[in-house]
């Protein structure tokens, strides 16, 4: 390798680098990523990332299997998730986690209002505040077929 | 263990929240608190049945970081998140919180700067601890979080 090809070598790396970087710090990537070596440049499709819908479901359907949860508890959750959907199109999904007593725990935040559902199994409680206007809001004991319109009102207001 | 020296009224405290893993939590985007990561654990709670005031730890930042207040958690290591609260907002909360410096006597690193945020529980029904740890969280969601333990 002569020493005009070395050269043009470490200019290739030095790009390929900062497209790197740039690919890792960029928090929009973009749709498709070029990379340069020495002798040509190619275009590779962008990874398809996961949906935050189908995470999701990846994570309600990963609970039985790393015993976080029940079938029965991720059915109530999938059956419950999908009434609030029906009833509010623009629900996302909440963060979630596994409580103490084998059910869900999801909970929203923004902008100082915070609603939470706690699942048993067939019933479940939401727990709704506004701390911008010190109000509350609640219910124990709701059956998992249904879904309060004050529950919905909270989510709106949370989401909108 | 630990023996107050005196009431906090500024500077910024740290909550290493929830005793469960990162993995076993979903977020849909970035990580955030919830109700739960400010609740008494049951040590905490065996003191309170015991007739003291509802405590839970916190760091003041200006002596520990994050890591090292994670160290000081019981096992088993877990990747957990850590929420910055500064104190002014907690004493602005309307229900008399305080936060008490109150060091750890401890060589590690970081134990100087453990402090108690009480009074959580004593004299409150139900929905006003609920109330409590929401308005909690809804000032660890204006404030940093970071990630800390390096296991599950």
């Amino acid at each position: 390798m002569n020493a005009a090809q070395q050269c043009y070598d470490r200019h290739a790396a030095a790009r390929e680098f900062r497209f790197r970087a740039a690919e890792v710090n960029d928090k929009y990537r973009p749709t498709q990523i070029v990379r340069f070596s020495a002798l040509r440049a190619t275009i590779a499709p962008r990874e398809n990332k996961p949906s935050v819908e189908e995470r999701w479901s990846t994570y309600l359907n990963s609970l039985p299997a790393r015993q976080l949860a029940s079938e029965e508890v991720v059915d109530a959750a999938r059956q419950l998730w999908r009434n609030i959907r029906q009833l509010y199109d623009r629900a996302t999904p909440p963060n979630a986690r596994p409580t103490d007593e084998g059910g869900l725990r999801w909970s929203w935040v923004s902008g100082g209002r915070y609603l939470e559902i706690t699942l048993f199994l067939a019933t479940y409680e939401w727990y709704f505040r506004d701390s911008n206007i010190s109000l509350s809001d609640g219910d124990e004991e709701v059956p998992v077929t249904t879904v309060p319109a004050k529950l919905v009102d909270a989510l709106r207001k949370l989401l909108e | 263990m630990s023996a107050p020296y005196g009431e906090m009224t500024d500077g910024t405290v740290i909550r290493v929240g929830l005793d469960i893993s990162s993995a076993d939590r979903f977020f849909p985007g970035p990580p955030k608190a919830e109700s739960g990561d400010f609740a008494l654990n049951s040590a905490e709670r065996e003191d309170v049945k015991a007739g003291k005031p509802g405590v839970i730890s916190v760091w003041d930042v200006a002596f520990t970081t994050p890591s090292e207040a994670y160290e000081f958690l019981p096992p088993p290591p877990r990747r957990r998140f850590a929420f910055h609260l500064p104190i002014k907002d907690i004493l602005g909360l309307a229900y008399g919180l305080q936060v008490f410096h109150s060091p750890i006597q401890d060589e590690r690193k970081g134990a100087y700067g453990h402090c108690d945020l009480q009074d959580l529980t004593t004299s409150r029904d139900g929905l006003t601890r609920k109330d409590i740890r929401a308005d909690l969280v809804a000032i660890a969601d204006r404030n940093a979080i970071v990630v800390v333990g390096q296991v599950g």
